[in-house]
């Protein structure tokens, strides 16, 4: 008899710890404008940013949810906890941060990747940093990496903020990025000087652990000419019953000749509503490199956008999604080439399984300033068996003739004739399988540091097991 | 007047690329004409569509048969359904020709049952505003459908196709191949759609399009969905879309052909792919006369 072979879900048991909360520091769930004032009160903010704060309040009351995408049904936002109060202040120094939060950083291998490969961590619990540090060499090469509500307060940062503070994503985008313009709280700022390229990584994790609350960072990225920085993001949750909420928002700006690789393993657990949104303006000759892998959460809409504004600007999307049992992952990317000579590459694979849906959603607009344009989008999706789903919904907007548009989209399941044939070079069917699945995802391992790389292939735990029929 | 959604996108994507739907005035509120198609075995059957009322043409085909319908749309504002019923075995061609319009509503509906082919063709020149809505359900075990679509839009012409194969059969089959030219302000949208059910075990989809951009004014919008819920299918779609590659170019010019030429010729070779596929001496005369005034060789 022929057994199928499996493909087991991602281990989870790394993520799914968790520590009591202390509930009396919750703020009410829900939205209103006295939650909200709350909140401004709270973070000591400025005038303009509780006037910006209400407005997008406002927005949000008035913005329908879109009418395409997976179901959000499950989600009530009356109900999700939108600010949690921090114990303590955010420290530069691990030994200063509660016992209970700096062990859940240890068991994620935070402090330890810190020591060993990265120049800055920023580490956010609930609603706020609760840990941030960079190397002093890289402080001292004029590099800013701060949590923003203290750039915010800083006046040295304060009208540079103030300068980008969601224009890329205005609160006006969609009912979420309005929510987040209401309720966010924590997330990182990252200066890169003119010419300053930044060889080695930094790194915010953000880490959800109270249950039905929603977490709504912002991270606000500006590089200046000809500088380089890689910034990785990780996101995890343990599992509720309740759903949680992330609309996180990411704003980079990339300067002249200046290039940006942003990477992110987001692993939420699978009662979370993964609502984000991710958008990058490149200048002349810049470059933006997303390297995005989405494994967790119940329901995800993310498809970061990358705006190529100046002459010979480029943007590079490296994806993988694997949605197993429960989810719906609609994931993919948007790009926007508004200048002559500028470049895309789009490359996704996904992989659905036990009932899992995933989407590739994805728009290149080329406008007709755009002339001499080049793009080429090339996804691929596996179907590992019958009970899932995958669908593939890309777009290409083209408004000028000089402009070369490529797209190429493959679905299907594990070839029988490469099994085969690395079955006739002395593999059994169950290593085949196990290679072909591997490498089927290698696209994204590949573009990642090697720890993370090592992190991304634990996470798939694709644990094959199967016997000739 | 109402206006009613068509060329509805199956899947619906980003709401600001305008691709969902299209809405248009509902003009046609009078009762639709139907016709039966009466189609002997072997039959080639001559449609002159040039009435501006809504219609419908039903066509059954038994099982074993095989028909031929040629649909020459020139109604000022044409509105017209095609509905086609294949038994097992049957096939149908249905070859459609859509020009000098200015406003067209087509519309097909196809049903193949096992191992039943349709092969659709169509061709769109010089229409001002054309919605094309074509599905295809092949219910049928080893059930195929061929599409072949060429389109020349220009002169602010707009036009929007949305196709859609319904894969409920196990070892059905689609192909799809889209391919035109765009010049002065043209406006074209292209929704092709493989839809592989749950149960369609074994089957295979493929859709390609190739569009030519002639000048800085036009709009081309590509669409092309892959939908599935069944392991054991395979599924594949590829665009392009722009002007000419370099090293073609250089390889003609070098063969002595200058670039208005060579733009020319590749417009056309566009089309003709689409048209060599018709097979029909009457049609194809009457198609090079169309083209002949506009970009005679």
């Amino acid at each position: 008899m022929k057994e199928k072979t499996v493909v087991s879900d991602i281990d989870r048991s790394l993520y799914d710890f968790r520590y009591e909360e202390d509930e009396s520091e919750y703020f009410d769930s829900g939205l209103s404008k006295e939650i909200i004032s709350a909140i401004s009160d709270e973070k000591n903010d400025t005038e303009w940013m509780r006037e910006f704060r209400l407005k997008a309040l406002d927005i949000y009351s008035k913005t329908k949810m879109v009418e395409w995408g997976p179901s959000i049904e499950g989600l009530d936002v009356d109900n999700i906890v939108t600010y949690i109060r921090q114990r303590s202040r955010m420290n530069t120094d691990w030994s200063e941060v509660p016992d209970d939060i700096k062990d859940t950083f240890e068991r994620l291998g935070i402090p330890q990747a810190e020591r060993e490969s990265l120049a800055g961590v920023g580490a956010q619990y609930d609603s706020e940093l609760v840990y941030h540090n960079v190397r002093k060499e890289v402080a001292e090469s004029g590099v800013v990496y701060t949590d923003l509500e203290s750039a915010m307060h800083d006046e040295k940062y304060a009208d540079m903020i103030r300068e980008h503070f969601m224009k890329l994503v205005p609160p006006t985008d969609h009912k979420f990025a309005a929510l987040h313009g209401a309720v966010w709280s924590g997330g990182s700022f990252v200066y890169v000087p003119k010419g300053v390229k930044l060889e080695i990584p930094l790194q915010s994790y953000f880490r959800l652990n109270a249950k039905g609350a929603g977490q709504f960072e912002h991270t606000l990225i500006i590089l200046e000419e000809d500088s380089y920085l890689h910034f990785i993001e990780g996101c995890s949750a343990p599992k509720y019953y309740e759903a949680g909420l992330h609309a996180g928002c990411v704003e980079l700006f990339v300067g002249k000749n200046a290039t940006l690789r942003y990477s992110t393993i987001e692993n939420w657990s699978k009662n979370m509503y993964n609502l984000n949104t991710k958008r990058a303006v490149v200048d002349e000759g810049g470059k933006i490199e997303w390297v995005s892998g989405s494994f967790g959460s119940h329901v995800s809409y993310l498809y970061p956008m990358s705006i190529l504004n100046g002459k010979g600007a480029s943007a590079e999307f490296t994806g993988i999604t694997f949605a197993g049992e429960g989810q719906n992952l609609d994931t993919g990317a948007k790009i926007v080439h508004n200048a002559p000579d500028t470049s895309s590459y789009i490359n996704t694979k996904s992989i659905s399984k036990s009932g899992g849906i995933s989407t590739f959603r994805s728009a290149v607009t080329v406008n007709s300033n755009a002339e001499g344009s080049k793009s080429a989008v090339n996804c691929e999706s596996l179907m590992l068996d019958r009970i899932s789903r995958s669908d593939t919904v890309p777009v290409m907007d083209i408004k000028t003739d000089k402009a070369d548009i490529g797209h190429e989209a493959k679905i299907g399941r594990i070839s029988d004739e490469a099994v085969f044939y690395l079955m006739s070079r002395g593999l059994d069917e169950e290593s085949a399988k196990a290679m072909i699945v591997r490498g089927f995802a290698d696209n994204v391992s590949k573009e990642l540091p090697l720890e993370y790389a090592v992190e991304m292939n634990n996470l798939i735990g694709l644990e094959m097991k199967g016997s000739i029929g | 007047m109402d206006n009613k959604k068509l060329n509805i996108l199956p899947v619906p994507t980003f709401g600001w690329l305008k691709v969902n739907y299209e809405e248009r005035e509902n003009e046609n509120d009078n009762e639709r004409r139907v016709t039966k198609l009466n189609c002997s075995d072997g039959e080639k059957t001559r449609l002159e569509i040039n009435e501006s009322a809504a219609q419908r043409y039903e066509l059954e085909v038994k099982g074993g048969q095989s028909v031929e319908v040629i649909e020459f749309i020139t109604a000022k504002r044409a509105d017209t359904q095609t509905a086609i019923k294949l038994e097992s075995g049957a096939r149908a061609r249905l070859i459609q020709v859509i020009t000098g319009t200015e406003r067209t509503i087509n519309n097909v509906r196809a049903f193949l049952s096992d191992g039943a082919e349709l092969e659709y063709i169509s061709l769109n020149i010089g229409g001002e505003d054309t919605l094309s809505d074509i599905n295809a359900r092949l219910d049928g075990r080893g059930a195929r459908f061929e599409a072949d679509i060429g389109y020349k839009v220009s002169n602010e012409g707009k036009l929007d196709i949305n196709l859609l194969a319904e894969h409920f059969g196990k070892r059905t089959e689609t192909r799809i191949n889209a391919s035109g030219v765009l010049s002065e302000k043209a406006d074209k949208t292209f929704k092709g759609t493989i839809d592989f059910k749950n149960g369609a075990v074994g089957a295979k989809g493929k859709e390609k399009e190739d569009v030519l951009l002639l000048d800085e004014t036009v709009r081309n919008r590509t669409v092309p969905l892959i939908l599935c819920a069944e392991e054991d299918v395979e599924g594949s779609h590829g665009a392009s879309i722009g002007r000419i590659d370099e090293r073609q170019l250089f390889y003609m010019r070098s063969r002595g052909l200058d670039e208005q030429t060579i733009y020319k010729l590749a417009a056309r070779a566009r089309l003709d792919m689409v048209i060599r596929r018709i097979d029909d001496e009457q049609t194809n005369a009457r198609i090079r006369q169309i083209l002949g005034g506009n970009d005679d060789e």
